[in-house]
């Protein structure tokens, strides 16, 4: 599995500065912030406060092993925390969520981003580590400081509350 | 269709706005430097590398002048045996924590404890002056944080080496942590002379780092330095191995303590 953002910022390896880093990666973690708070305006600011967060450390970040997945941790975390996850509106699902429209239609998208809304903040943060990002559930784990099992348990369960309402939902 | 291209296609469409997140990031980002250093100054050369803590060195405020130390509090906390509960940490949880390790390991004076809590890390510091020897009082301070950025196990001293680092150790624990242990001598912000022990404890099943740094000095002490720093090597050990260590929740004792503590403004 890889990680878009994660190759993008592997082809600097290590930015040459906090620009390079927030242009490598900031529609991925834009993208990121959107799936998880279901709201661009929440979005944007947890994706400030995530920048803000790496650039007071930025000699620890531009030194890490992958920026782009230290960042990544900051932001669910941020997401995570009680303060940041108080501003997060919790959207109720579309009535035209019910059943599943073609790919790519704009009713379909919207309703999507809606439904994960509908799950609770730790399990959306599951879902969108283990499935946007693609990454490992030890590593969902980690970020998300549950236990790999609990992970799968709660990726298991979101799924299937996604599936009442996109039935050829696979993952 | 896969999960993968449902949430793919869901957020095609979404840019950010590159330059204006650079400008606003990076004036939040100053704020909470300045912010941060209102706590305390970070240590010039820890901060620049990877592994270094974030070194809180208290700075001189109002109430201090220089060459004072104002290490007069006789253990200023006591709690009992711990019961296993656990309670958001706190600023004053956290000083209170440390305070009370200290208090365990070595006898001496407490003084300036100041502490801070935010989204990603705890951290805080204290004054002790130990009993016996001579000079000032010397800065005991714990970082505590998530474990990033610091690679994976096996930790080893090559990923901690930074200007005037010497004697590092790397040691694998009993429960599976790994303790590294160094000294910085003659920093940039205490002057030659000064000594800052480091205990890091790397631990990836808590996926915490927990880092005790202990000095031979303080910000008020002038370019004043003991001989050594005022814990020594097994005492902060002790301390940062404790298992109840956490970024984000402490023992309900010290959560308590922690509201009857007069915390430092510096």
């Amino acid at each position: 599995m890889t990680d878009l953002a994660d190759q993008q910022v592997g082809a600097v390896r290590r930015p040459e500065s906090f620009e390079e880093l927030v242009a490598a990666t900031g529609d991925r973690m834009l993208r990121t912030a959107v799936l998880l708070t279901g709201d661009r305006h929440a979005a944007e600011d947890l994706v400030q406060s995530t920048y803000a967060q790496v650039f007071a450390r930025w000699r620890l970040v531009s030194r890490a092993e992958n920026p782009a997945a230290y960042t990544r941790t900051i932001l669910t975390r941020l997401f995570l925390s009680d303060r940041r996850r108080k501003r997060v509106p919790e959207l109720p699902l579309l009535d035209g969520a019910d059943g599943p429209a073609p790919p790519g239609d704009p009713t379909l998208r919207l309703s999507l981003v809606e439904a994960l809304v509908t799950l609770p903040p730790l399990d959306r943060a599951v879902l969108v580590l283990r499935y946007f990002h693609d990454l490992p559930v030890a590593e969902v784990a980690a970020q998300t400081g549950l236990s790999s099992s609990a992970c799968r348990t709660r990726a298991s369960r979101a799924l299937a509350r996604l599936r009442t309402h996109f039935p050829d939902l696979a993952d | 269709m896969l999960l993968h291209d449902f949430l793919d296609d869901a957020v095609a469409d979404v840019h950010a706005d590159l330059p204006a997140l650079v400008t606003a990031s990076r004036s939040q980002g100053r704020s909470i430097r300045r912010r941060r250093r209102a706590l305390s100054a970070v240590g010039a050369a820890a901060a620049v590398t990877l592994v270094a803590a974030i070194v809180v060195a208290l700075v001189p405020g109002p109430g201090g002048r220089q060459g004072e130390v104002a290490a007069d509090l006789t253990n200023p906390v006591r709690v009992g045996a711990l019961g296993g509960e656990t309670a958001p940490a706190t600023p004053a949880g956290v000083v209170s924590a440390l305070a009370e390790s200290v208090d365990r390991v070595a006898d001496g004076k407490f003084g300036r404890l100041q502490g801070e809590v935010d989204d990603y890390e705890a951290l805080a510091a204290l004054l002790f002056e130990p009993v016996g020897g001579t000079g000032p009082a010397g800065q005991v301070m714990i970082n505590l944080q998530p474990l990033d950025g610091v690679g994976t196990a096996p930790y080893s001293c090559e990923d901690a080496w930074f200007e005037g680092i010497t004697d590092c150790e790397t040691h694998r624990l009993e429960n599976g942590d790994s303790l590294r242990t160094y000294w910085q001598l003659d920093d940039s912000e205490f002057g030659v002379g000064s000594q800052r022990m480091a205990v890091e404890v790397l631990s990836p099943a808590r996926h915490l780092r927990v880092v005790v740094n202990v000095l031979n000095t303080n910000p008020w002490a002038a370019g004043q330095h003991r001989a050594e720093p005022v814990l020594d090597l097994e005492q902060a050990t002790a301390i940062a191995t404790q298992p109840w260590w956490d970024a984000r929740r402490l023992p309900v004792e010290y959560v308590a303590a922690g509201k009857r503590l007069d915390l430092f403004e510096g």
